[in-house]
């Protein structure tokens, strides 16, 4: 069963129709890039997964783990193992990352019917994924993004993944305002939670990201629809071709 | 003008044949009555009464505090008052209650004692600080207080002395079958190099109505520090008034801090006057209401020196009817060259009834100064709940943790540590925010 299985998906905001029929599966264990020119849809394909307010759903299915997840809120397929990176992580000012990461983790121990962290044992995790991540070990203490360079930032989101162990992890535009060292940590970051229960939706204008997170199938969105699928190599072609081709016959 | 008589005059006279102090104390209380009797309740045409009508207070019928010793055994609603390890007094009705009350236990250099007793026993020491760090002439409410002038808590921290512990002041509000006003008056002397925390909590029980309007003179001499921390947690049909007069000497350091969680009407004004250069002042409020409570923080800042700085931060949550309103005003003199002065007020409204009443204030008559004010009115942001969701948090908790986020910046500055109350404020508003403030971005306005 895959993971996660789109089905003819049509989404609006307001009155604009941004995704126009969406088929997508992600089995267990793979990772699956979105490419494809601004105002494609990308960004609203992993929102409307996270179950953001402010689209509707025309048309289609979300089934994750084989259920539909239309009428679940945004916390409760975070509970069930979906997770969003932002494209621009938000700033929480007055709340510290250790308090939001301690109450978001409880939230899903809390839902798989297991106990609160223990204290110790939360420093700890949060201490071993700061150093894994690069970031300074003062971060938890600090208020969630807030300060934070656009580079920190993505990591920080990053580090927020790693310490939630979605089953499910979509990175919108991770690679962003990233610097190329920034760029290794967060792949690195993401690479390290690659494992065969989970799945990846990488979502990227640029290809450089897929070379240090190499995906093992690529999707070419343009005006709401995935206009091609293929392997790596397909990545590598849009590269040095564009996405000229795909946006004049969408 | 108006046709009723004017309300609390009864008290007023009947109450001065039998009222502690010598004729420096009589003299006074003649000053306040007759200020009361000038001015009597705001109207509508008070300017700083503009936000919060007072004039209801003329149709509740109060009854004077007893001015005998009150009941050992008060009900103290203590759950209510600020926790921690300190040195406790307790007012009940404006009376100062020694059974309930640490008054012998302290350190060398520490004075604490009762108004009344003061004023019984030395009366002349306390010429160069009663009535002097307010104006009745211009403000009613400390006129009256200044009439009724009976009672309340004296407190001196002698040159150079540090107090460890910090002076916890109980103001207790107990009614049963008629409604009361009481007048407590404060006063603290900080002497040269001094430093201690005073905390305030105003706790009430009781069905009828009751009026507590209090005033404190606080003198901090030169390089004199005190942690001022001020706890609002009234019962719905208690009104509370406050009046602080500050005055601080040569780099004397001052930070007050309030939390308002309730009373239904309530009106905190605080006047500082920094009268010896590179003095500080720092005036914090976190106000967390609900229902139809109201709370008007007025605050007035005068840089009459150079050198000196100030800093403001109010944040006000508002659910339902509440009504929060700020209004603060900052002057610089002539001659208070190199003042910094900075303002922000902030209000975050979760009910489209909720109202944020905010007016800052400059009045600058220097010309090297650096000012600055801010004040802003939003609700909730969206894309920080979504962001807290899509991590596995539930909108409830969300909305909570935003709330604490949003006034986190007023407590920064409230001292922490064993000794200081920043826990416990953060356990009373944990407490508060628990309960339906965050429960729906809509909530119904209570009836």
């Amino acid at each position: 069963m895959p993971l996660i299985e789109i089905k003819n998906l049509h989404a609006r905001i307001g009155e604009r129709e941004i995704l126009k029929g969406i088929n997508l599966a992600i089995e267990p264990g793979t990772v699956h890039a979105v490419m494809g020119p601004n105002g494609a849809g990308k960004s609203t394909l992993s929102n409307v997964i996270a179950g953001r307010e402010g689209y509707e759903v025309t048309e289609g299915e979300i089934l994750f783990n084989g259920e539909n997840i239309a009428e679940l809120s945004p916390d409760e397929r975070a509970r069930a193992g979906i997770f969003l990176a932002f494209q621009y992580p938000v700033e929480i000012p007055g709340v510290t990352l250790s308090t939001f990461l301690k109450a978001a983790l409880n939230a899903r121990r809390k839902a798989a019917g297991e106990a609160e962290i223990a204290p110790v044992e939360f420093l700890k995790l949060m201490r071993d994924t700061a150093r894994r991540l690069n970031l300074p070990d003062d971060l938890i203490r600090r208020p969630v993004n807030v300060g934070f360079s656009g580079g920190e930032k993505k990591r920080a989101d990053i580090f927020q993944m790693s310490v939630l162990e979605p089953t499910l992890c979509l990175l919108d535009e991770t690679d962003s305002g990233l610097d190329i060292d920034a760029l290794k940590v967060v792949s690195e970051g993401v690479n390290a939670l690659r494992s065969p229960e989970r799945g990846f939706l990488v979502i990227t204008h640029y290809q450089r990201l897929l070379n240090h997170i190499v995906p093992d199938v690529v999707h070419v969105f343009a005006d709401g629809r995935i206009v091609k699928t293929g392997d790596a190599s397909l990545a590598e072609e849009l590269e040095a071709n564009g996405y000229a081709d795909y946006t004049d016959a969408a | 003008m108006t046709d009723h008589p004017l309300p609390f005059i009864e008290h007023l006279t009947e109450a001065a044949a039998h009222l502690p102090g010598g004729p420096t104390a009589a003299a006074l209380r003649q000053r306040g009555l007759d200020h009361w009797c000038a001015l009597g309740l705001p109207g509508r045409r008070s300017e700083a009464f503009k936000y919060t009508r007072l004039d209801g207070l003329k149709d509740i019928g109060f009854h004077a505090a007893p001015l005998r010793d009150p009941h050992p055994a008060a009900d103290i609603p203590a759950g209510d008052a600020l926790t921690g390890d300190a040195h406790v007094v307790v007012m009940v009705n404006g009376r100062c209650s020694p059974h309930l009350s640490d008054l012998d236990r302290l350190p060398d250099g520490v004075k604490l004692d009762s108004l009344r007793a003061v004023l019984e026993s030395e009366p002349e020491s306390l010429d160069d600080l009663l009535g002097r760090q307010i104006n009745t002439e211009h403000h009613p409410f400390a006129a009256l207080n200044t009439g009724l002038l009976a009672d309340g808590v004296v407190l001196t921290i002698a040159p150079g002395t540090t107090l460890e512990r910090p002076i916890h002041l109980i103001h207790v509000g107990e009614t049963a079958d008629h409604a009361l006003a009481v007048h407590p008056r404060v006063l603290v002397r900080l002497g040269q190099g001094s430093a201690a925390t005073l905390l305030e909590s105003r706790i009430g029980v009781g069905g009828a109505p009751c009026l507590m309007n209090s005033v404190t003179e606080i003198l901090l001499e030169a390089e004199a520090t005190l942690d001022h921390v001020s706890l609002l947690n009234l019962p719905e049909g208690f009104t509370s008034l406050a009046l602080a007069g500050i005055d601080l000497g040569q780099k004397a350091r001052y930070h007050g801090f309030i939390m308002g969680l309730g009373a239904g009407m309530a009106r905190h004004e605080t006047r500082i006057r920094l009268s010896g250069e590179q003095a500080h002042a720092g005036l914090d409020a976190a106000a967390v209401l609900a229902g139809n409570q109201h709370l008007d923080i007025t605050t007035l800042i005068e840089h009459a020196v150079p050198q000196c700085t100030s800093t403001q931060t109010v944040k006000s949550v508002l659910d339902d009817s509440a009504r929060g309103v700020v209004q603060g005003k900052v002057v610089v003199a002539p001659d208070a060259q190199k003042t910094d002065a900075r303002q922000q007020f902030r209000a975050l409204l979760l009910s489209p009834k909720a109202e944020a009443d905010t007016k800052p204030e400059l009045e600058i008559y220097a010309d090297d100064v650096a000012c600055a004010h801010g004040a802003a009115t939003g609700a909730l942001d969206a894309e920080q709940l979504f962001y807290l969701t899509s991590r596995g948090i539930d909108p409830r908790t969300a909305r909570g943790l935003l709330i604490e986020g949003f006034l986190a910046e007023a407590l920064e500055r409230v001292p922490g540590g064993a000794h200081g109350p920043r826990d416990s404020l953060a356990d009373l508003l944990a407490r508060r925010l628990s309960g339906r403030l965050a429960a729906t971005p809509d909530a119904e306005a209570t009836p």
